[in-house]
This record gives C-alpha cells, structure tokens and sequence, in this order.
C-alpha cells in the first residue's frame, strides 16, 4: 500500500475547509507555524527529533496555532506520518497554494526606510492599483539599496532600487561599450 | 863463376822442388778428384735448393703482401666511406637539432607573445575594473548624499508606473 505524502493530507485539509474564512484561518496558522518553526530552533528540534514524545509535539502545536483546529490536525497527522520535514522543505509551495485559493498575493518590498507612513502608504495603493487589494504585504529595510525600491511578488523579482541601477552600470566598460 | 854455379844449384833445386810439387798435385788430382767434384756438386744442388726455398719463400711473401695491401686497401676505403658516411650522419643530424631547435624557439616565441598579449588585456580588463568600481564607488557615495525623500518618493512612483504597465502588458 502507497504511503500518504504531505500533498495528499494537504488536499484533504484544502478539500474539507471549503468557505475562505476557513482557508484564510488555515492560511493563517500555517503561516505562523512555519514563522514559529523557523524562528525558534528549540521547537524545531523538538518537532523534527523523534525522541520526543507526540505528546509533547501536539502540546506544542496547540500552543503554537490555538485557534485553528484544522491546521492543528493536519500538523498533528503529518508529525505522526513522519512527514514534518517533507513539509518543511516545501513550505513555499503549500503557502503559495493557500494563498492561490485566497486569491492572496505576498508582495516583500524593500525601501531605504520603513519609517516613512506617506511613501509606503503610496506604495501600498500602488501596489494594491496593481495585483488588487487582497495583498500580504512586509516592508523590509535595507538603506544599501540607495533609493527606489525592490519588490518581491510570489517568485517575480523587481528592481527599481537605485544600486540595480548602478549595478547595471558595471555591464559598461570603460569606452562606454556594453560588455556582452 | 861461384856466382854461376849458385844459380845452376839453385835453379836444380827449384826444378826438383817443382816436380816435387807437380807430382803432388798430380797425386792429389788422382785421389781427390771425385770426391772435390762430388763435395762442390753437392754443394751447388745444396745452394740450388736454398735459392729455389728462398725463392719460395719470396713468392708466398710476395702473395701474402699483396693479400695484406688488398686488405689495406679496402680498410683504407672502408674507413673513407665510413668517415663520408659519419660526416653526412652528423650533417643531417646536426641540421636536424638546429631545425628542432629553431622550430621550438618560433614555437616559444610565439607561446610568449600569446601569453603577453592575454596578460596584457588581463591587466587592461583589471584597471578597467578598479575604474569602474572605483567610478561606481564614487557613484554610490554621491547617490546616498544627494537622495531625498522627494527624491525617492519619485523614483518609487515611477518605477511603480513602469511595474503596472509591465503588469498591464503581461495580463
């Protein structure tokens, strides 16, 4: 008999939690899960270490997504199948999924300073103009970048930074010819 | 007259003697003929002999110095064409080295100027760079000094623009 895979458990969880609201709170818990599991290394050795009882790891779980019952069993069973790594490693491609059925798009931008309410409301309303309003957006800092901004949407990469542009400038030798 | 009878005497005496003497050899011809005859024949057969032996001998010197100069004379010629043959072996070989030698000399020659002319645009492309660095450097520097919000907020729009119609084209 074929064993279960993290896809299959993955669908059932997708399948049985039919309205958005649902879908959202297992999005949600998903996502705060795999903060929680990247974050803290204490819980991820103790998810991934099979000395621990699953007792512990369900105790843990349940702290971690307490107000998702779906999400919780779905952690649960794939702890029990021993499927928690698999998980892991694929992550990004199941949040990404949870985010298709939502109509979610995750959107990281990076600016020269997040303490900026104007420009990054601007940039919010810019960005909601263009992918809609159903955004998961988180600005980052990175005062290297030089000015502009850099935009991650789903796995599209932009560069609108004033260091891509100077970047681009090393393309150039010093005639002024492009180097191929 | 004493003078006279001496010469007679002494003449008598001579004669006497010269019998004597004749009749001697007569004597001795009788006895000894044969035997002188024999001696002397042998003697000539005995050189005879000896002469022809030499003779002989002579012959076979002869032929052996004529084997010997034969043989001289193809050493001598053996060694002739043995120099001839050394000299054209060191000829040729010797061209050969010098060829070789000129040969692997171009060849070095060229290696060089190859190797000369890829460092040198190493060396080219690696100021080209410090340059550009530097220039980007610089670049960076006066950048960060010269953005303002204003600034930023401008590009930000802009470049948004230029994401939508991106987005717009794509759809």
């Amino acid at each position: 008999m074929p064993s279960a895979t993290v896809n299959d458990f993955f669908i059932a969880l997708t399948a049985d939690s039919s309205s958005k609201d649902n879908l959202e709170r297992i999005y949600t818990g998903l996502s705060k899960f795999v903060e929680v599991f990247n974050g803290d290394k204490s819980i991820r050795l103790c998810l991934v270490n099979n000395i621990y009882p699953s007792s512990v790891k369900n105790d843990l779980i349940a702290q971690i997504v307490s107000d998702c019952k779906a999400t919780r069993t779905f952690l649960e069973v794939i702890i029990e199948f021993n499927l928690l790594t698999s998980f892991i490693e694929s992550r990004e491609f199941f949040l990404k999924k949870l985010r298709k059925l939502l109509g979610k798009v995750k959107i990281e931008v990076v600016t020269i300073d997040v303490n900026h309410e104007e420009k990054l409301e601007l940039i919010k309303s810019s960005l909601e103009n263009i992918w809609g309003t159903n955004l998961e957006l988180s600005f980052k800092e990175d005062p290297g970048i030089l000015g502009g901004l850099v935009l991650q949407v789903e796995d599209k990469y932009f560069d609108g930074s004033l260091l891509g542009k100077v970047n681009e400038l090393k393309k150039i030798n010093v005639k002024g010819d492009f180097n191929v | 007259m004493s003078e006279e009878i001496n010469i007679a005497s002494q003449l008598k005496f001579a004669s006497q003697h010269l019998f004597n003497l004749i009749f001697f050899i007569g004597v001795l011809y009788y006895f000894l003929k044969d035997t002188i005859v024999k001696f002397f024949s042998n003697r000539s057969l005995k050189i005879s002999r000896e002469i022809q032996d030499a003779n002989t001998i002579i012959e076979t010197s002869q032929a052996s110095y004529n084997i010997t100069s034969q043989k001289v004379n193809l050493i001598d010629s053996e060694l002739t064409e043995l120099r001839n043959s050394i000299d054209s072996v060191t000829s040729r070989k010797t061209g050969e080295i010098i060829e070789n030698a000129n040969s692997v000399a171009k060849k070095i020659k060229i290696d060089t100027e190859d190797i000369i002319k890829l460092e040198s645009l190493k060396l080219q492309y690696q100021v080209e760079n410090n340059i550009l660095s530097k220039a980007l450097e610089v670049a960076q520097d006066e950048i960060s000094k010269e953005i303002t919000e204003e600034r930023d907020s401008d590009l930000i729009s802009s470049f948004l623009s230029e994401v939508k119609q991106n987005a717009i084209s794509n759809s």
